[in-house]
């Protein structure tokens, strides 16, 4: 079965006499006999006592075989038999505790490797279970992630909504009273003919002639005229930032929707340059026949805005600061880029860009979270950003948003 | 397969008794070891505990001179009963040229006699016994007692199978001695055309059990 010796084998004299004190059991038996005697094995040899020339030899059986012999003097064959009665029980005896140890052992052997292999069996169950916790943790950490994007998302649609519920308003406000001024005056820069019509008719010399001399009234009428053209003017940019803030904010559409990216980044644009610092050249590359893209527009504004308004705070103050818009299609991806000739990025900033709350701007400035917005934006709409620093002072911004959304 | 030693003379058969707890495999031996009037017979080997439980085994050898001369040789061994020694079992029943299988009659220990009989087959096969082709006799031990299984009910039970059944009294010395006559017929069976038992050695089933066991009374 195993490596021990089998407890049942055929026993010898010398493995049953192993570690008996036998110079002891010859002495004791020899005073019982009270003449030498000789234990030998089976082919003759003394293994305790002394050789009894002419001496009789008594057998010593085990397990009905014979063992050895005990050899004693010819006239003391009587006590000579007591002795080997002895002597073969003690060698009993002595089998007996051979026979347990040996099988004791070839159990325990035995048993120890059953155990050994249901050890090792439980060692790989408990590999399998901490696998598992480790793939647990990292589970936990990307839902974790998710959550956080997802309440980023939150805030930021809470935040949209917001303003453009606001801005919704004030344009609606803004819309009518501006509807009215701009109808009042095209209506009076119209009366305006009527008193060039008015001088015609007065008589050369009249006291009303010489009045309209007087107060210079042909110069208030062409004045009036630029005055009102300049109001109209004013007017209708009125008119025009209010339906843009309108579109930029898309407040009354949450629901995806078709669109030309290109029209959606002019109005941004045009919202955006309102701001930018003098001196500053913002200029619009747009490619031609861009395939519609289906999009949160507003979301998608709140990110173009986030990457504009950080190229022209990049190149505030800056002899020639330049703010350059692309579009192109790259494959299956509209792609967006946005490039400036401002101060760059570091590069120990340059991993960090995207962490929620990290910012380099003075307290007030900005909290840190439209780049990570802008991620989080782009990847709900399976898109990647990509910010990097140009060899040339400068930092273009890039986002591909896929034709076709994966998710 | 019985130990053959042919410079010694000697062909050895293992014999194991096999059963549940305090079934009586030690009693079978003691009482073995009074009744026969085998040629040869060893002195019983027992390690009983304090609680008559076998901790080990027991051992009773018996011989006998076939006409030829050679020594045929019986070791009979019991395992211990108590579930837990399982090792020890496994390690006596290894190398078992026949078994006798006690079981207790009383009907609360069916169960347990279900049970060891599993455990039996089950060790069997993982010591390398051939199980189907093993010399089996089931005992059924304790007639004494009340609340037994009677006779006809467990033998209509094992008609279908191709053990030997046999009744003892263990304790009285009744059935013990037939038990192993049954076991050791299958023996002979299993292994005279491998030894040429009768033709080589000139012994004959009925010699060979008598020899052991003399004119064995069956009581059935």
């Amino acid at each position: 079965v195993n490596g021990a010796a089998a407890f049942d084998r055929e026993l010898t004299l010398p493995e049953v006499v192993r570690g008996l004190p036998l110079d002891r059991v010859a002495a004791a038996l020899e005073m019982l006999v009270g003449a030498p005697v000789g234990i030998e094995d089976p082919t003759g040899r003394i293994v305790a006592g002394h050789a009894v020339p002419g001496g009789q030899a008594i057998p010593v059986e085990l397990e009905i075989e014979p063992l050895g012999v005990l050899r004693v003097p010819a006239g003391r064959l009587q006590q000579g038999a007591a002795a080997a009665v002895l002597l073969k029980l003690l060698l009993h005896a002595r089998a007996q505790v051979i026979r347990a140890g040996d099988l004791h052992a070839s159990a325990m052997s035995t048993e120890y490797d059953a155990l050994r292999q249901r050890h090792e069996a439980l060692q790989q169950s408990e590999a399998r279970y901490r696998e598992l916790v480790q793939s647990l943790e990292e589970r936990v950490r990307q839902q974790v992630a998710l959550l956080d994007e997802r309440q980023r998302q939150i805030y930021l649609a809470e935040r949209l909504a917001s303003i453009g519920q606001l801005a919704a308003g004030i344009a609606h406000e803004i819309n009518n009273p501006t509807g009215f001024i701009l109808s009042n005056l095209e209506t009076g820069r119209r009366y305006l003919p009527r008193l060039h019509e008015f001088k015609a008719a007065l008589a050369a010399g009249s006291p009303a002639a010489a009045s309209w001399q007087r107060l210079d009234l042909e110069f208030i009428v062409d004045d009036l005229d630029d005055l009102l053209g300049d109001c109209i003017v004013g007017a209708q940019r009125i008119a025009r930032i209010v339906r843009d803030v309108k579109g930029f904010s898309s407040i009354d559409r949450p629901d995806p929707e078709d669109v030309d990216l290109n029209a959606q980044l002019a109005t941004v644009v045009a919202i955006v340059a309102a701001q930018k610092p003098a001196g500053v050249t913002l200029s619009e590359h747009y490619a031609e026949g861009l395939p519609r893209l289906l999009c949160l527009p507003g979301h998608l504004n709140q990110v173009f805005v986030n990457l504009i308004n950080n190229a022209l705070q990049a190149v505030e103050g800056r002899e020639g600061g330049r703010v350059e818009v692309h579009t192109r299609i790259e494959g299956s991806d509209l792609r967006v880029d946005v490039i400036d000739n401002g101060t760059g990025i570091a590069p120990e900033v340059l991993p960090r860009v995207f962490d929620p709350f990290f910012t380099t701007r003075g307290v007030g400035r900005g909290v840190g979270l439209g780049l990570t917005v802008a991620r989080d934006i782009v990847g709900a709409h399976g898109g990647r950003i990509e910010l990097r620093s140009l060899a040339g002072p400068g930092t273009a911004a890039s986002v591909s948003l896929p034709l076709t959304p994966t998710r | 397969m019985p130990e053959f030693d042919e410079g010694a003379g000697r062909l050895s058969f293992k014999l194991v008794y096999y059963g549940p707890a305090q079934s009586g495999k030690t009693s079978n031996l003691m009482q073995l070891h009074e009744l026969l009037c085998a040629e040869l017979k060893g002195e019983l080997m027992t390690l009983e505990t304090q609680s008559d439980r076998t901790l080990f085994f027991d051992l009773l050898p018996l011989g006998m001179r076939a006409p030829s001369g050679l020594l045929v040789k019986l070791r009979l061994f019991t395992v211990p009963g108590q579930v837990q020694h399982d090792g020890t079992r496994k390690a006596v029943l290894s190398r078992a040229d026949g078994v006798v299988f006690v079981a207790d009659s009383q009907r609360r220990e069916a169960s347990n006699n279900a049970e060891a009989f599993q455990n039996l087959a089950g060790n069997a096969a993982r010591v390398g016994l051939d199980f189907e082709r093993l010399p089996l006799v089931v005992q059924f031990n304790k007639r004494d007692l009340p609340d037994i299984a009677p006779q006809a009910e467990i033998l209509a039970r094992y008609a279908a199978t191709p053990w030997p059944v046999t009744f003892a009294t263990a304790t009285r010395g009744e059935g013990v001695a037939e038990s192993l006559a049954r076991l050791l017929e299958a023996v002979y069976r299993r292994h005279d055309a491998d030894f040429g038992l009768g033709a080589r050695h000139g012994l004959s089933a009925e010699a060979f059990v008598q020899a052991f066991v003399g004119s064995v009374r069956v009581t059935m």
